[in-house]
């Protein structure tokens, strides 16, 4: 009776011995792939990152192209007369929000917006998704023609990256 | 604990390196997958393509006047697909979200206009108010 009740203990601790270590062998695991998991998205990014600052074209040119319509298309602000249109000069009756619509419109605030100023006319239009957030500056020495009178002036452009 | 019961030590240890070594097969394969994914050249070179491509129409806009512009890139592998708002680069086959697409706003009046399919040379044509991506 008391031989038999030693060797049920025995069976028991050593039950409870495997048990503590299929347990901690669990537990290995699953902080082994939580790891794995974070090694192998952080690999992921790492490289996304990477691949992304090879291709990428600088902020300031890709605004530089687009705003180049801006002094040298009649459909935004340059001045047009006789089916001539003058690249570089600005006509004043057209620096206006409705003409920035139909010159430059997006979609969203996801992409370049602009916030053009003429210096010394003191004029400013906004794109339709500008919202105040100034990233960069490129400045174009313009002409202004404001009915007769031609004169000298400086256009800011205000470029704001994409938002969100 | 079930495990205990139907196997012995030596199973389990067997199991279990089992278990490590497709694990390891699993990452590995995984990180060279996505290392190859990205690393692989053809994917940046669509990108690349779209962005040029993308500038050059920003570029015609501004420009008085028709003109036309040669792409110097050999475009051979690919297929571009151009309209009013957008430039697409992909392979034969790919599907919608593996598209490579960059995004583009004219000014009012103005189109966009083209496909082509794997030509080595490919230009950018403005006539009037229509840009036109066609084979040189």
């Amino acid at each position: 009776m008391l031989k038999n009740r030693k060797k049920g203990i025995r069976t028991l601790l050593k039950n409870k011995k495997g048990d503590f270590e299929t347990s901690l062998t669990s537990i290995f695991w699953l902080v082994m792939i939580f790891v794995i998991t974070i090694v192998v998205i952080a690999f992921f990014l790492i490289i996304s990152s990477y691949q992304q600052n090879v291709v990428s074209v600088p902020s300031e040119l890709q605004a530089e192209l687009i705003s180049l319509r801006f002094t040298n298309i009649p459909e935004c602000f340059a001045y047009h007369i006789n089916n001539v249109t003058q690249a570089g000069v600005i006509d004043l009756q057209k620096f206006n929000d409705e003409q920035m619509l139909k010159c430059y419109q997006t979609e969203n605030k996801k992409t370049y917006n602009f916030r053009l100023r003429l210096k010394e006319t003191k004029r400013e239009v906004l794109s339709n998704n500008y919202r105040s957030k100034d990233d960069f500056t490129i400045f174009k020495n313009v002409l202004v023609r404001d009915g007769n009178q031609l004169k000298k002036d400086k256009l800011i452009i205000y470029v704001q990256e994409a938002i969100g | 604990m079930k495990v205990n019961n139907f196997l012995g030590k030596k199973a389990q240890s067997t199991v279990l390196f089992i278990f490590e070594v497709l694990l390891v097969i699993f990452v590995i394969v995984s990180m060279v997958k996505i290392a190859k994914s990205f690393g692989s050249s053809e994917q940046a070179e669509k990108i690349t393509i779209a962005e040029d491509l993308r500038m050059m129409v920003n570029t015609l806009v501004a420009t008085t006047g028709d003109s036309k512009i040669y792409y110097q890139k050999d475009t051979s592998k690919y297929i571009l697909r151009m309209n009013s708002g957008e430039i697409s680069v992909f392979n034969k086959g790919d599907g919608r979200e593996t598209w490579i697409s960059r995004i583009f706003y004219l000014p009012e009046g103005y189109k966009a206009a083209g496909a082509i399919r794997q030509e080595s040379k490919v230009c950018l044509t403005k006539q009037e108010k229509i840009i036109f991506l066609q084979t040189c």
